[in-house]
């Protein structure tokens, strides 16, 4: 079961970047709708770096 | 078919390819030590059950009539979730700081597990094997199969696993030479960018947050691309630094 879910969502720290991400993005799209998914890409690229670093 | 449901197809195809090419590694290692008519039973009902997944998922999707903003963004999420996980593998290997995947050291492992094993560890050894990368594809056929077509979806694994089989059969021996890191990482690109489409589209409203509609996917599958790319080359430079002051 641990690997199932392991399999799904990842580690923890998979699941706070993407959650974080996504929220940022979130908190963005009221202001600027059209930015919210660059920010949201620019949020993952970053998390992707720092986890691979 | 658009560019959607191309691309949606190709990304399912490329992934489970990868999976299968794994799976045929351990089932190639038990044939050699139970027989192939034992090692491909093993298979034969691990694909079972991961084939009674799809049809017993695709079929309670169906019933679900859940508003397909919501769906859309819970499948994005998934496929960040998903897409993030391999993107960060993928850009590890290239930059070294991860072993690439290696089939041969995959096969010798595998031999080695069940070199004195009893007849029905190996065969537990094949089923457990390939039903645990036959999951990786039942999360991608329900992932990419909401959003272009369930069949299309199931039909480019099923595509994948005969390729692959095809293959192995002619071959019969693990298929070293499939560029498992440059596939992985094609499709971690794809994935992030139908989930990167999908999940913001789902929650917010699409046509605000993406003005060039379906388009965007290819721009986001090319930002991902080369800014993976970039990043391997950056993570390595530190690297090849130390290498260059102690050769």
């Amino acid at each position: 079961m641990k690997k199932i879910l392991h399999l799904i969502f990842g580690d923890a720290r998979n699941v706070a970047s993407v959650l974080l991400a996504v929220a940022l993005a979130w908190i963005v799209a009221p202001w600027m709708p059209s930015a919210s998914g660059w920010v949201l890409v620019a949020a993952l690229f970053a998390a992707a770096f720092w986890q691979a670093a | 078919m658009n560019t959607t449901q191309w691309g949606g197809m190709t990304a399912v195809f490329l992934a489970c390819a990868v999976e299968w090419v794994e799976a045929f590694t351990i089932v190639l290692a038990v044939a050699l030590s139970i027989g192939w008519a034992r090692a491909a039973g093993a298979a034969a009902a691990a694909l079972a059950v991961v084939a009674a997944l799809i049809a017993v998922t695709g079929a309670g999707l169906d019933v679900v009539q859940a508003d397909i903003a919501i769906i859309r963004a819970a499948i994005g999420l998934f496929l960040l979730l998903f897409g993030l996980r391999w993107y960060v593998k993928a850009i590890r290997r290239y930059a070294g700081r991860t072993t690439l995947h290696d089939e041969a050291k995959e096969f010798a492992a595998t031999r080695e597990k069940i070199g004195h094993a009893e007849a029905r560890v190996a065969w537990a050894v094949a089923f457990k094997g390939v039903l645990l990368e036959g999951l990786e594809v039942w999360l991608l056929v329900v992932a990419l199969g909401r959003s272009i077509s369930y069949g299309q979806a199931a039909g480019s694994a099923v595509a994948a696993l005969l390729a692959v089989i095809a293959v192995g059969l002619v071959l019969r021996k693990p298929l070293t030479q499939v560029p498992e890191n440059t596939l992985k990482f094609t499709v971690a690109c794809a994935l992030l960018a139908f989930g990167t489409f999908w999940s913001l589209g789902g929650l917010l409203d699409e046509a605000k947050v993406w003005p060039l509609g379906d388009a965007t996917l290819v721009l986001l599958f090319t930002v991902y691309a080369v800014a993976g790319r970039l990043s391997a080359f950056k993570l390595r430079m530190p690297q090849l630094a130390t290498q260059d002051a102690h050769p």
